[in-house]
């Protein structure tokens, strides 16, 4: 089923305000950084220009003063020399009131300026008509001092009231700079509240719509792979992804469940098969063994019988264990393994075993190492242990030929422990629980002989008993195989 | 009459009326509040400009301000009614006040409320042979005295080399400007503007002569009582934040603030405001030149003998109200 566009998309549900957020706030705090650009290069411009006044005024008042004093130092030189250094200085006066004439001030600086102007007009006239009383009368030079004295002071004044102001003007800008500057953090603050604010919402949308949906989804599939059971995802009422999803685990789980149904229905056909075959096969070959036993006997009556009579005996021990395997593998699938308990010494049923393997492991080239302890006694299936050890030494004799085989019993910590151990290649971590399936017959299974069910029984029969088993990696890297059996 | 039985409103009906009677007692609150009367003694000349824009406009009602200005002669005069408790605060020029502080008048200055250079002027009978200002000598020369005219006046004298007592100085009230010249009475009268001009143009051209000082500045301020300071100091505050207003709006529309000193004057006298208008700087402070001015006035008539010491003025300016309102207006320090 080809999944449709979902009809309200989460991508534009979550994606589109995410992004519109990321505008608003990247508009904002670019706003607010032109903002800050222009307010301080206003706040530069007006520095530079309370400087520039503020150099001017105070040259100005220097210059003044020094002028005041060389007219009233006039009267007591009074030399044309002295009137030409009062005129130069005057002219150099209307040079810097030129300059800052050319200044664009604001209003009130320019209120007290031109007031400035119109007063510094009269004084150069008041200070000529002083220069000009010098030797008259003293009377005459009094009224013309008192004139001149009236509107000095006011020029005067008039400056420190430009210079005052001009350093009031600066103050001014400072604090609507501060202030600006606080309005644009407490703006950039509310954007970052508010930015928080919305991640925190957009946050919250995205975990009640996408992430939880996804971990309850994670959880039932979660259920459905340990129930090996068919259970509902919620979420397919959804018009979204998360509904697309869901609808889609949904079809998948059906369809899983259907072809597991279909596998376990077709392992049971096939487990009912073999039990049947085996059954059906046991009987001819129970037969076959003993017409082949009674060949042989008859014949060995006459010398020694030929060789393909010991060959198809042995073909139908083969025959016979395997058939055993499939029969065992049957009883445990229906639960029929049942244990025959008695007092038992395993160090005894492992004699036993590598006795009757012995031509085995001849033939196969493994040199056997055998170290039993004394103790590794309880009551147990002796038959059922045979069955283990069996199938233990026999997958070294198949999966690791011509290599030492160490064989070990003893007792610790309240358990018998039985350790096989191989020169071969070992079993590599991977296999190393599916080696105790049912059918499992390694990474070369056309390679090895046998159905595959000999670690499949043993880890059964251990595990009936109480036990564990376990394969690890030997000392020479080859298979080791740890067999655990409560004591007593 | 019958009993009045209470009746359950529903729930939802109850939040409604709360509400309702909530907003009610906040725009009672609101429309009801009084103003505060503060009651100004001014001559009614342009050189009061700020104050008639405060009063017409809504500048001194935004405030919280009932603004009333009542008319006198000269600035002395409204000075001296204030000083009597007469009215809260007047508009006074920079002479009387000089005289007062001679006096040791409990007075406050809290603002300057304009400046002017050209207001002043000598209108005197060319026809006489007053032709300038060393043909006063030996004149009849008519002054309000104790004006700030006056002190215009020996600044005039003093420019030609005249002393106060080379001239015959004769003191004429405001209501006899018009007719103390016409009529002969004086040869020359020391006067402001508006008379100035119409003085000079009953006299016509060819008889009329007029003289202006370059270096006299006229400068008004708002004068308070010093008691009055003290207890209504939060309404001369308000009028101070209204005189400011004032002031944005002479500067932003000039036409309107002309149009408030029009309201003013009689139809006759348009003219001759126009004339003078022209030479008013309607403005707020307090300055160092302001000091220096009433400073140097008083010098002067200390050494022409009419008071024997200099007063300090600057405990008489009260900086504090105005920086409060427009910082830059207060220039009132020593220069960096």
């Amino acid at each position: 089923m080809t999944p449709h566009a979902p009809a309200t998309s989460l991508r534009q549900a979550l994606l589109v305000p995410a992004v519109g957020f990321a505008v608003v706030a990247v508009g904002a705090l670019g706003s607010v950084a032109v903002l800050w650009a222009a307010q301080a290069q206003r706040f530069e411009r007006e520095v530079a220009a309370v400087r520039a006044t503020n150099a001017l005024v105070l040259d100005l008042t220097q210059r003044q003063s020094e002028a005041q004093r060389a007219v009233l130092a006039y009267r007591y030189r009074p030399d044309p020399r002295a009137r030409g250094e009062i005129e130069g200085r005057q002219a150099q006066i209307g040079a810097t009131i030129a300059r800052i004439s050319a200044l664009e001030l604001p209003a009130r600086g320019r209120a007290v300026w031109s007031d400035y102007v119109s007063a510094r007009g009269a004084q150069l006239a008041a200070a000529q008509a002083l220069l000009d009383a010098v030797g008259a009368p003293r009377d005459h030079y009094a009224l013309a001092f008192d004139r001149w004295a009236l509107v000095s002071g006011r020029t005067s004044a008039l400056l420190a009231d430009l210079a005052v102001w001009d350093v009031k003007r600066l103050n001014r800008a400072v604090a609507e700079s501060d202030g600006q500057r606080k309005r644009m953090l407490a703006g950039l603050a509310t954007t970052l509240v508010a930015a928080a604010a919305a991640l925190l919402v957009l946050a919250a949308r995205i975990n009640g719509r996408v992430v939880r949906p996804l971990l309850a989804m994670s959880a039932v599939a979660s259920r459905i792979a340990k129930e090996q059971t068919a259970l509902p995802v919620a979420g397919g009422e959804r018009e979204d992804e998360i509904g697309t999803l869901a609808r889609a685990l949904n079809d998948m789980t059906a369809q899983l469940v259907e072809g597991n149904e279909k596998l376990v229905g077709a392992l049971a056909t096939r487990d009912e098969f073999l039990s049947i075959a085996s059954h059906e096969l046991k009987t001819p070959l129970t037969s076959l063994k003993l017409q082949l036993d009674g060949a042989a006997h008859r014949l060995s009556a006459h010398g020694e019988p030929p060789p393909w009579i010991a060959a198809a005996q042995r073909q139908v021990r083969r025959l016979e264990a395997l058939i055993g395997q499939l029969l065992d593998v049957s009883r445990i699938r229906a639960g029929r393994l049942a244990l025959d308990v008695s007092e038992t010494d395993l160090a005894q049923v492992v004699k036993a075993v590598l006795e009757r393997f012995g031509p085995e492991l001849e033939r196969a080239g493994n040199s056997v190492r055998l170290e039993l302890d004394d103790g590794a006694t309880g009551r147990w299936d002796a038959g059922r242990l045979d069955q283990v050890v069996t199938n233990l030494v026999s997958n070294a004799v198949k999966y690791a030929p011509g290599t030492p085989v160490s064989v070990r019993v003893r007792a610790a910590d309240g358990c018998a422990v039985l350790e096989v151990e191989d020169g071969g290649a070992g079993v590599s971590p991977a296999l190393r629980e599916r080696v105790f399936d049912p059918y499992e017959r390694g990474a070369t299974p056309r390679a090895v002989g046998g159905l595959g069910l000999g670690l499949f029984i043993v880890r059964q029969v251990v595990e009936a008993h109480g036990g564990t088993v376990s394969v690890g990696s030997g000392r020479t890297g080859g298979a080791r195989f740890v067999v655990e059996l409560p004591l007593g | 009459m019958g009993t009045l039985r209470a009746s359950k409103l529903p729930r939802r009906g109850r939040p409604r009326r709360l509400t309702a009677f909530v907003l009610a007692v906040a725009a009672v609150a609101c429309a009801g509040r009084p103003r505060e009367r503060l009651v100004i003694g001014l001559p009614r000349l342009p050189s009061n400009t700020l104050l008639f824009l405060a009063a017409d406009g809504d500048h001194a009602r935004d405030e919280g301000l009932d603004l009333v200005l009542v008319d006198f002669p000269t600035g002395k005069d409204a000075l001296a009614a204030a000083l009597a408790g007469k009215v809260d605060a007047a508009a006074a020029y920079e002479t009387p006040i000089v005289f007062e502080a001679f006096k040791g008048a409990p007075l406050r200055i809290l603002t300057t409320l304009h400046t002017s250079t050209r207001s002043m002027a000598v209108v005197a009978r060319a026809d006489r042979g007053v032709k300038g200002a060393s043909d006063l000598a030996g004149r009849r020369v008519g002054v309000a005295r104790g004006t700030n005219a006056e002190f215009f006046l020996r600044t005039i004298l003093a420019s030609s080399g005249l002393r106060w007592d080379d001239a015959q100085i004769v003191d004429v009230t405001v209501a006899d400007f018009g007719t103390a010249l016409a009529s002969g009475r004086v040869d020359a009268l020391a006067t402001w503007s508006p008379f100035v001009e119409r003085v000079a143009r009953d006299l016509g051209p060819d008889r009329a002569t007029v003289l202006h000082s370059d270096v006299y500045a006229e400068v008004s301020m708002l004068v308070a009582p010093a008691d009055v300071l003290a207890a209504r100091r939060t309404a001369l505050a308000a009028l101070l934040r209204a005189l400011a207003r004032a002031e944005r709006v002479a500067a932003e529309r000039p036409d309107a603030a002309f149009a408030a000193v029009r309201a003013r004057l009689p139809d006759g006298e348009l003219a001759e405001a126009r004339q003078s208008w022209e030479h008013i700087s309607p403005r707020l402070g307090i300055s160092n030149a302001l000091v220096a001015s009433l400073r140097s006035e008083a010098e002067w008539l200390v050494a022409e003998g009419v008071a024997n010491a200099v007063p300090d003025f600057r405990p008489l300016l009260v900086p504090e109200l105005l920086d409060a309102i427009d910082p830059e207006a207060v220039t009132l320090e020593e220069p960096p």
